[in-house]
């Protein structure tokens, strides 16, 4: 019975696990061609510019993400100074901005009719066109935005490595004669490489699947290259084949990406972790915290003040039935899209512990492939595969909101399985044991043990789904059914037609709804004694 | 002279609170010496302010009669030439073997490098394991890179910070005998801390007995175990309790000790200063027993409630409850003043 009831479960997680991962297959297999004219003529003209500015994009946000990331991961880990305890969690709002919301606010604080402009037109009595001022709707201010946005994936991981690294490493290392920065350099840098390499892998994965900004921007990259493709010219394949290019550019910062993570394992923390950080003098330590808030300021309280600002403007008056209706749209997809991959994750996640098996791991490593995969390439994929199964049944899917839970499921369903796994690893086999030997029945077992004790798991990746679904635009800008708008679609809708100002509410409701999973992170840094 | 390393009324506190108080210490070139004492007493606060890694409130450290550590200044640590070994072996994860041990040395010219690099990596037993990663030795291996790499740079100072407390017995046996050869045939001066006393014993030269930020006694291990001078001494170090024969209540006979009406009736009585003794006519009631494997510690309670320890053969049992009969050695038991 047992037998069947593990073998019905393990049919049911390797279904799920090939459903979710067929808009990739689907997309990696259109490489193999046959490849259009539409192919042909990006070839001859837009392709290697694509690959070029993705190229320096990625070297740009990396260096950027590097330099801000580490820096102040080592400051806060390493050094004693005022303000510090704020830091060591404040440097981790900008998570709460997605990129295209902060190239708004920004181009709106610096373009030519922004505040800082007018600003200094008016105090040195300048005229438009005869002072230089370099521009932020380039590659270097998208460069510029991306960087202090998605530093904190740097931040984080490059924190833990150092705070984790034995202090008698470092003492030894000043006892062999090395002072402070050649410690700095020698010793607890590389040791925090493979950690530094993971984050940096994760800001180039966002780099990459960035659509909002680059479109915004006006910079041809691959996923604005797909999205017009497809919305411009309505060449599915073609689409898939420029998603196949990005896919494969993806795939290799995962595995640049799981290989550091596989090095950490061998760089573990010792039992002799740091117990005192290096007291600095007054001056230098308000230097320091001053050099912390920059980050903080740029990545997150500027563009938000600004946000704030313009609602302010409009007041309460923004505030109306199409707002509303906006909030109800937005807020029922997410949710929707959140208990979908909550009861998926549950199935597969259980289902692994259940038969602990290569296969069971193998279906759960399928279902949980799409999360570095680019909103716009998973659109596209689910687009081949509804319209694969639309054209069998005959049954109008692609079109539906169906879509959107799918391309959203595939999308973030790892969020949710990463964190339900993380929940039943604290249960220890022994206590299945107890309660079967105690005459509990498997659903008694789960109830009455398994579930009170993950329930906090399962509240935070429906949290997680729930604000990454509140800000996703790329999925949602390509498969939403017609006349369907979320806060995210509006307000690049919005953004796009200059209309800032009236972009600026939604986009605020949606940094605010951000700032919960670092509030979530937070905690749970300060759980592990990681803060 | 001045001895190789001294330490004199050193004061060190964190904030409000003392954690050294009036330590004095020396140690001559080529002595090995050991911190010794309980956890928090202090020990690894004065190996650290040895090191350069605390800063001192009063008094000094110097080393071959400069001062490194006073109240003014605090030398850098690697200004210092003075190597340490951790408890965690603190081997630098992203290094070779090889790289590990010639860390401290990367300013010299190559060929001198690999040429005190090899010779180290021999004399430690690791040939053939120079390229290998610190994750892919064994406890053993990696506490033997760590003793390469400190010694390697030939340091005027050697200090241990507990680094046998994570391998096992029989290795830790084997690395205390190990590290100590070393030590003397390089001639460097160490201290060892500790909370382990055969550790100490076997290790060291001369023992510091930690107490509360205060060198409580110091003196060759035989010393301070035959004749500490402190009941703290008496009490820490090796088995034994602290009897008061001048009272006539302990069923001890009185010419077992030298007078029994001076000050120093207290005697610390030592398993070894009890042995059984069939026909002694000294009959007490066994009220715990330990088995150590080679023998058996028991402990006999005396006429007037108090107890000793005496140490009898493994392979005979004792029964708890049962009188047993012993005889008494105190001739050179040590007596502690009251």
């Amino acid at each position: 019975m047992a037998k069947l009831k593990s073998s019905n479960w393990l049919l049911g997680q390797v279904l799920i696990g090939i459903f979710l991962a067929l808009p990739s297959l689907f997309i990696l297999s259109d490489l193999l061609g046959p490849y259009s004219e539409t192919w042909e003529h990006l070839r001859n003209t837009v392709l290697i510019s694509y690959i070029a500015n993705s190229t320096i994009l990625l070297v740009g946000v990396g260096l950027g993400t590097i330099f801000i990331g580490v820096g102040t991961a080592w400051l806060v880990a390493m050094c004693e100074f005022p303000g510090r305890n704020f830091l060591s969690w404040g440097l981790l709002l900008p998570l709460a901005m997605p990129t295209y919301i902060i190239a708004y606010a920004y181009t709106d604080l610096l373009d030519v009719l922004g505040p800082i402009q007018t600003g200094l037109r008016m105090a040195f009595d300048w005229k438009v066109g005869e002072y230089v001022f370099p521009p932020i709707r380039s590659i270097g201010g998208a460069i510029f935005v991306m960087s202090f946005v998605l530093y904190p994936y740097v931040y984080l991981l490059a924190r833990i490595a150092f705070l984790n690294q034995s202090g008698s490493l470092i003492e030894t290392g000043r006892s062999l004669g090395l002072n402070s920065w050649q410690c700095f350099r020698k010793i607890a840098l590389p040791i925090a490489r493979p950690a530094i390499i993971a984050g940096l892998s994760l800001a180039l994965m966002e780099t990459l699947a960035d659509f909002g900004t680059v479109e915004y921007f006006g910079i041809g990259v691959f996923t604005t290259g797909i999205f017009r493709t497809w919305y411009g010219l309505g060449d599915l394949q073609t689409a898939s084949q420029l998603s196949a290019m990005l896919l494969l550019a993806v795939l290799a910062l995962m595995m640049l990406e799981r290989i550091s993570r596989e090095k950490l394992r061998f760089y573990n923390p010792t039992m002799n972790l740091r117990t005192s950080r290096h007291r600095l003098s007054k001056a230098l330590g308000i230097f320091c915290c001053f050099l912390g808030l920059i980050p903080v300021c740029i990545g997150f309280l500027f563009p938000a003040l600004r946000l704030l600002a313009l609602s302010a403007k409009d007041g309460l008056s923004s505030i109306n039935l199409d707002f509303l209706v906006l909030i109800w749209n937005t807020f029922s997809i997410a949710a929707s899209a959140s208990v979908l991959c909550l009861s998926l994750a549950v199935l597969l996640v259980y289902g692994k512990r259940l038969t602990s098996g290569k296969i069971s791991a193998a279906a759960l490593r399928l279902a949980t492939s799409g999360y570095a995969v680019p909103g716009t390439v998973i659109a596209i994929g689910v687009l081949m595969v509804l319209s694969f199964i639309d054209h069998v049944t005959n049954v109008f899917v692609s079109g539906s909101i169906l879509a959107l839970l799918f391309a959203y499921t595939v999308r973030f369903i790892a969020i949710s399985t990463q964190s339900i796994e993380s929940g039943l690893e604290q249960i220890r086999p022994n206590i299945d044991e107890s309660s079967q030997i105690l005459g509990a029945t498997s659903f008694r077992m789960i109830r009455s043990i398994h579930f009170p004790l993950i329930r906090g798991s399962m509240l935070t990746a429906s949290l997680l789904v729930f604000v990454d679904v509140l800000k996703e635009l790329p999925a949602t800008l390509i498969l939403r059914p017609f006349d369907f708008n979320t806060l995210a679609v509006k307000t690049y809708e919005l953004a796009g037609d200059e209309r800032l100002a009236d972009a600026s509410l939604p986009a605020l409701t949606i940094v605010m709804a951000g700032i919960v999973p670092v509030i979530l992170l937070t905690k749970n840094l300060s759980k592990t004694g990681q803060k | 002279m001045n001895p190789h390393l001294e330490i004199n009324s050193l004061y060190c506190s964190y904030g409000e609170t003392e954690i050294l108080s009036n330590v004095d210490l020396s140690l001559e070139k080529g002595e090995i010496g050991c911190l010794l004492g309980a956890s928090g007493s202090g020990k690894t606060t004065l190996l650290r302010a040895i090191a350069g890694f605390e800063n001192i409130n009063t008094g000094f450290v110097a080393l071959n009669g400069n001062q490194l550590s006073n109240s003014n200044k605090t030398l850098a640590p690697e200004k210092r030439k003075i190597g340490m070994i951790f408890q965690d072996f603190a081997l630098f994860p992203h290094l070779s073997v090889e790289q590990n041990i010639e860390f401290g040395i990367r300013d010299l010219d190559r060929d001198i490098r690999l040429k005190l690099s090899e010779k180290m990596i021999s004399l430690v037993g690791l040939s053939g394991l120079e390229n290998a990663m610190p994750y892919q030795l064994s406890g053993g291996q990696q506490q033997r890179v760590a003793i390469a790499r400190a010694l390697v740079v030939e340091p005027d100072l050697m200090l241990l910070d507990e680094p046998f407390s994570n391998v096992d017995t029989r290795l830790k046996n084997q690395l205390v005998t190990e590290i100590r050869s070393l030590l003397l045939e390089k001639n460097v001066t160490a201290i060892l801390v500790t909370h382990d006393q055969q550790e100490a014993f076997s290790f060291a030269d001369k023992l510091f007995l930690i107490h509360e930020g205060r060198c409580i006694e110091s003196g060759s291990p035989s010393d301070l175990y035959r004749n500490p001078k402190t009941r703290f001494t008496a009490q820490f170090l090796g088995e034994g309790r602290i009897v008061d024969l001048a009272q006539e209540k302990t069923g001890i006979p009185f010419q077992s000790i030298d007078n029994p009406d001076s000050e120093k009736t207290l005697v610390l009585i030592r398993p070894e200063h009890v042995s059984f003794s069939s026909g002694s006519g000294l009959k007490f009631p066994v009220i715990s027993k330990q088995f150590k494997g080679d023998h058996t510690l028991i402990e006999i309670q005396l006429k007037d409630g108090q107890s000793v320890l005496c140490m009898h053969n493994s392979n005979e049992d004792v029964e708890v409850g049962k009188a047993i009969e012993v005889s008494f050695n105190l001739e050179f038991a040590p007596r502690i003043n009251k």
